[in-house]
């Protein structure tokens, strides 16, 4: 009986695991590097404004706006709070954020990549 | 019985199979890109002319030396010394140096009597989407435009489905009839022994002996200088005509180009250039600093396009009041190209790693009213996309999504285009009399691609 209980917690727990973090609205987006540049693909239905993008936790910028399409910005943009840039040439991505305040007036939308 | 028995066959369809795996590995397999069932429904055609020097080699010579080229055209005085040499790719035009008669003779494989007067010596053939014409200047300098040959050579262009129309004579008239029959027919080279004439509206890459002709509107290439120049090669893919001059050890060292489409003389229609080809331009790079403003009531997804007419302030680099005095200034087609184009690049761009957009600016008058226009056309030279504003108003875009654009926005990949045509008639309300601004935004689809090119013209034409 122990032993189903404990299978049926286990089971829970992985579903749990598949699903979205929070209620967040996910944009539709696609990541792409090159050794200077970051790309990203809006692919939503609208425009992002006051991106912030964030690679590997620490490294932000803010767009203004992220119109449809393809968008190249190069890696020199990225500041971490101690004001250094982020470099390509020492550092690996390891994970791309994007966050897009009130996108529809109330909620943000995220993609984490 | 034996395990190698046994399993005989399981052991050969099992080495077979990795055989045939085993030529995967050693295949470059296509990553990008796709397949593309439709055929290619360019229309080309490449031949030769070869030019009479003093240090000619013979023809036979000649063909073998360019054997990609299968048809060469030339004086008839070029085969006198060839006696043994199969003559049936060269189409010569008359060069007075043999009798009529014996011309007949020699060039049994020409079309005979087309004119119904003068045998072999005046003829057409067709070659791909080309009309050659072979003409005899001895004959033409004396008559007039009611001429025989010329009431012939009407009858040939108007019956003619092809694109091109090129004649060949040894001796060109100077007489103006000629020259207004060749613009009525839109002929589009005349070539003699020496020179090459072309119609200016459609060159798009002038050689380096480059000049004007005697007659309006026509430039000539005259070689005679040159005796470094043995042969000519016509090299045409749709509208687009390239003429490479080939050295005696068959090198190439100078070139022109047409472009058909540019055809501009109607006699009902005049035409004017606003902005012509290779203009001088105001030019920045992309960056943050350079100011764009949304213009109130603009959908910047562009699912809803704006269709009121808007202003923008004068800090804007599309605004005509826009202050571009620190710009640089430089002569289209600006910049840099990884592949063979039919255009050289005057004003070399660098490469950017701070934005994928180079912004354009250009003033320009119009003395007439805008509303008198009949058609307005851009002839746009680019890759990959570009957005252009007239006055500050988008009046045309390519290669790019709808909406807004910034600096970093790519541009959807892209062919080389040159001198494309787009209508743009529609915005001529955005003309006014006076003072405008044409303002280009060019994107590259990718920040590392290796080409990138811009030049326009702006054309418009009015009803006489």
């Amino acid at each position: 009986m122990k032993m189903k209980i404990c299978m049926m917690m286990l089971c829970i727990m992985m579903l749990q695991g598949c699903g979205n973090q929070s209620s967040q609205y996910q944009l539709i987006a696609s990541i792409q590097f090159t050794n200077q540049h970051l790309m990203i693909d809006n692919g939503d239905s609208f425009v992002w404004e006051n991106s912030l993008i964030t690679i590997n936790d620490e490294y932000t910028y803010e767009m203004e706006y992220i119109p449809r399409g393809k968008t190249s910005i190069p890696y020199q943009m990225f500041y971490n709070e101690k004001g250094e840039v982020y470099q390509p040439s020492i550092l690996k991505v390891r994970n791309v954020d994007i966050n897009v305040p009130k996108f529809d007036g109330k909620n943000d939308a995220v993609f984490t990549w | 019985m034996s395990v190698q028995n046994k399993y005989k066959l399981s052991f050969s369809i099992t080495f077979v199979v990795i055989v045939l795996l085993s030529s995967f590995w050693m295949t470059s397999i296509p990553s990008s890109g796709f397949l593309n069932f439709e055929e290619n429904q360019s229309i080309q055609f490449e031949f030769g002319y070869i030019r009479p020097s003093n240090e000619s080699k013979n023809l036979e010579e000649i063909f073998e030396s360019i054997k990609d080229v299968t048809y060469f055209a030339g004086a008839d005085r070029l085969s006198n010394n060839d006696n043994g040499t199969n003559l049936s790719n060269f189409y010569p035009f008359f060069d007075d140096l043999s009798t009529e008669l014996s011309f007949n003779e020699k060039y049994t494989y020409l079309p005979y009597d087309m004119t119904g007067k003068y045998g072999r010596s005046v003829y057409a053939i067709d070659y791909a989407n080309a009309k050659m014409l072979f003409l005899r200047g001895d004959e033409l300098i004396s008559q007039n435009a009611a001429s025989y040959q010329i009431e012939w050579l009407k009858s040939m262009i108007e019956t003619s489905d092809q694109l091109y129309h090129i004649i060949f004579i040894n001796e060109v008239p100077q007489s103006p009839w000629f020259w207004d029959v060749m613009d009525e027919l839109q002929i589009n080279l005349v070539i003699t022994e020496n020179e090459l004439y072309s119609p200016s509206s459609l060159v798009v890459q002038e050689p380096s002996d480059w000049a004007s002709a005697f007659v309006d509107h026509w430039d000539v290439w005259n070689f005679s200088s040159n005796s470094n120049i043995q042969t000519l090669l016509f090299d045409a893919v749709d509208v687009e005509l390239t003429v490479t001059a080939l050295d005696l050890s068959g090198e190439a060292f100078d070139q022109m180009s047409q472009n058909l489409s540019l055809f501009q003389y109607d006699e009902f229609v005049q035409t004017n250039t606003m902005i012509p080809i290779q203009s001088l331009w105001r030019y920045h790079q992309g960056s943050d600093q350079i100011r764009s403003t949304i213009p109130e009531g603009y959908d910047i997804t562009g699912e809803n396009p704006i269709t009121e007419r808007y202003q923008i302030p004068s800090d804007d680099w599309r605004s005509q009041d826009y202050d571009d005095s620190n710009w640089n200034v430089g002569k289209g087609p600006f910049g840099h190209m990884n592949q063979k184009i039919p255009l050289s690049i005057n004003q070399k761009l660098p490469k950017l790693n701070d934005s994928v957009t180079y912004y354009f600016r250009k003033t320009f008058d119009l003395l007439e009213d805008p509303l008198q226009i009949d058609h307005l056309f851009l002839y746009m030279t680019f890759e990959d996309g570009y957005v252009v504003y007239l006055n500050g108003e988008e009046i045309s875009r390519d290669g790019m999504k709808v909406g807004l654009t910034t600096h970093n926005t790519l541009a959807q990949p892209n062919e080389t285009y040159i001198y494309e045509e787009k209508e743009i008639t529609n915005h001529r309300d955005k003309l006014v009399v006076g003072k405008n601004t044409l303002t280009v935004e060019v994107h590259r689809s990718h920040p590392k691609s290796s080409n990138f090119i811009f030049d326009l013209s702006l054309i418009y034409e009015k009803n006489k």
